[in-house]
């Protein structure tokens, strides 16, 4: 008889809760792993470091600028710079948009129209845990 | 004795030319080149050249009233539209044949007509800027 228990990935918690992927380079049609920032706080797809960005040779498939939004943060608007690809997450893979600031360094968050994708459980400063898909 | 420059590597041909305007003139040569060099360096602004980012934008917003493109995925390097398809994986498929062949340094690849989403990044900003 076939089980039906749920499967999860876990994460360990330090200091965030934290999940790891892998970036897709459209360029290079390589995949790339990286730490991600659980941020329910981020209303958008993904978000990454600039340098990160640039290795996946996003800027050569960018959006053009009157796609990209501006963002709202609680410092003010920043403007963006956007792309699109693929992320692969506790084995998922779904097409996101990439986003990093025009100025400054940026950081890897994983927002909310990813995290609503999911099915995720917080375990209190301890670990992140997502839900496998059914094979 | 005023104060002047001796500069190497001045182009021959370029400097007969503005010596044959200064003899035209009456005035000497020194005068004429005083003038080029001030009304480059007035129209600097305007003469500064278009960014390939900048290039690659004014080509997409072209397409923009163009019903052909409309919902169409398109790509855009060097100021030229490079490929028009159906999906978002043939036109980086086309945009990673193009790289290989010439050097790039911005591309576009976009759904023409496809508009932005609103973007809050309110956990995270004080840290991340």
């Amino acid at each position: 008889m076939k089980s039906s228990a749920a499967r999860w990935k876990c994460y360990r918690y330090s200091d965030y809760y934290r999940v790891l992927a892998q970036v897709y380079s459209p360029l290079n049609n390589t995949w790339h792993k990286a730490e991600f920032l659980v941020d329910t706080g981020f209303r958008g797809d993904i978000f990454l470091e600039k340098r990160f960005y640039e290795d996946l040779g996003l800027q050569i498939v960018e959006l053009p600028l009157r796609a990209v939004p501006v963002a709202r943060t609680l410092a003010g608007s920043v403007q963006l710079r956007a792309a699109i690809t693929k992320v692969r997450i506790a084995g998922f893979t779904l097409k996101v948009k990439a986003y990093t600031p025009l100025y400054g360094y940026g950081k890897n968050l994983v927002g909310r129209e990813v995290l609503n994708r999911l099915t995720m459980l917080l375990v209190k400063r301890e670990k992140t845990c997502i839900r496998l898909p059914e094979s | 004795m005023k104060k002047g420059f001796f500069i190497k590597n001045l182009d021959v041909e370029a400097y007969r030319a503005i010596k044959a305007i200064a003899a035209k003139r009456g005035v000497p040569v020194y005068r004429v080149i005083n003038e080029a060099l001030s009304l480059y360096a007035n129209l600097q602004d305007s003469l500064a050249v278009e960014t390939e980012e900048e290039a690659n934008n004014r080509v997409y917003e072209s397409l923009l009233g163009d019903p052909r493109y409309k919902g169409k995925w398109v790509a855009i390097s060097r100021g030229h539209l490079i490929a028009v398809t159906d999906t978002w994986e043939k036109a980086v498929e086309r945009m990673r044949e193009f790289v290989r062949r010439e050097k790039v340094a911005h591309g576009i690849v976009a759904r023409v007509g496809e508009e932005a989403k609103r973007v809050e990044i309110l956990g995270s900003s004080l840290e991340m800027l």
